[in-house]
């Protein structure tokens, strides 16, 4: 049986880690090094992870231009959106190597994965979606005050604008459910999904779910950043009366 | 909050990934986003230059071009002038030097002229004394036998007169 919350593993001065927080560490090392390597001899002509590299950033930064429609703005939010495509396109693949939910001990008679996608974890995904709707929130009051920010969402010109400013700032919240839960879900679901396909027919048939676990992985990397990116842009964007 | 303890949702645990995220993006933003996109503007203004090297290149060249097309147009102007001019300057020359010659054959022409009637003149005077001695001395020998030379005398002086 897959557990819907992340195992405690082992601790380390008296904190308890997961199983979830190892691979999420893992993840963050690969691409630190990853990157070090990538960049260390940079070269006018690219070749091998540089080219790769820029390839992959120079796309990205081009989709993140089309959402924001200047470059300033871009060169601005780029770094911060891209991580999170990084880090969760890099966590979900990595929760689809064997051994992730397969290798593992058991515990008062419940088997304990070593390995768990770190999207897998709502801590994970609500830590991102939380950094990303703060983020948001900094860079709407960054672009136009805290006072026209401010407007937004409490507004006493009129008891309609008053009610919509009521919605939008629930919607702020529906915010943070809304990253959270789409990202969890659709990992954890992956996640049930190969464990119950691999229990039914362990060989082959799971392969067709494989790739698709990827695309989703890639898709849900993907909808983060860009979601993020578009929110920050309406932030930004005065509001038109 | 009993719906995210289900979910397995602690603080400490929370905390770590906020932690985490915090040092991917700085580390990424130092090592992956900088560099790449640092060197993506280097090379955009590195190809930016060379086309502009090039179009520069290109309008110099056709420059260059209409120079030299101008300079040779000149220097074809230039060189049919110099011919015309020694043209004419030669047919100057080859008058005069014409000239002159003509000048000069006629004078020595006349010289020749003048040197042929003296030499004739005097060639005409040296025969006349031949004649005249040879005519003499053939008179004399008819005239020595028939005549006396007193009578002869007379008479060859008589002719020598009439002469």
């Amino acid at each position: 049986m897959v557990s819907v919350s992340a195992e405690h593993i082992f601790s380390v001065f008296n904190m308890p880690v997961t199983n979830s927080m190892l691979t999420a560490w893992m993840v963050v090392i690969l691409l630190s090094v990853v990157s070090y390597f990538a960049t260390r001899k940079m070269k006018i002509v690219p070749t091998g992870m540089q080219n790769f590299f820029e390839m992959a950033i120079e796309e990205l930064f081009k989709i993140v231009e089309s959402v924001f429609g200047n470059r300033e703005q871009t060169l601005k939010y780029f770094p911060f959106a891209v991580t999170f495509f990084f880090f969760i396109l890099t966590a979900n693949w990595m929760g689809l190597l064997p051994g992730f939910g397969s290798i593992g001990f058991y515990e008062e008679g419940v088997f304990v994965p070593i390995f768990r996608s770190a999207t897998a974890d709502l801590n994970t995904t609500l830590a991102f979606a939380m950094i990303s709707v703060i983020m948001i929130q900094v860079a709407g009051i960054m672009a136009l005050g805290v006072r026209k920010y401010g407007k937004k969402f409490i507004n006493f010109s009129s008891p309609l604008n008053f009610l919509v400013g009521l919605l939008e700032l629930m919607s702020e919240f529906a915010k943070i459910i809304s990253f959270s839960f789409r990202l969890f879900g659709s990992v954890f679901a992956g996640e049930v999904l190969l464990v119950v396909i691999s229990g039914l027919v362990p060989y082959i048939v799971p392969l067709p779910f494989l790739g698709l676990e990827l695309f989703i992985g890639a898709i849900q990397a993907f909808v983060f950043m860009l979601l993020t990116v578009a929110f920050i842009k309406i932030a930004t964007t005065e509001m038109a009366h | 909050m009993d719906v995210l303890q289900n979910f397995g949702v602690e603080w400490p645990f929370f905390i770590a990934q906020l932690v985490n995220f915090a040092i991917l993006f700085l580390v990424l933003k130092r090592f992956l986003y900088k560099p790449i996109l640092d060197m993506l503007e280097k090379r955009r203004i590195e190809i930016e230059e060379g086309l502009a090297n090039a179009r520069k290149m290109a309008e110099d060249a056709k420059k260059f071009d209409a120079e030299h097309a101008l300079l040779m147009q000149k220097a074809k102007k230039e060189s049919g002038e110099i011919t015309a001019n020694a043209v004419l300057a030669g047919e100057k020359i080859r008058d005069s030097i014409l000239k002159d010659a003509t000048q000069k054959a006629k004078d020595v022409l006349a010289s020749a002229e003048v040197l042929i009637e003296d030499e004739k003149k005097k060639m005409l005077l040296e025969v006349k004394g031949e004649v005249l001695t040879l005519a003499t001395a053939i008179v004399e020998k008819i005239l020595n036998e028939k005549m006396d030379s007193a009578h002869d005398k007379k008479f060859i002086e008589g002719l020598m007169e009439e002469k």
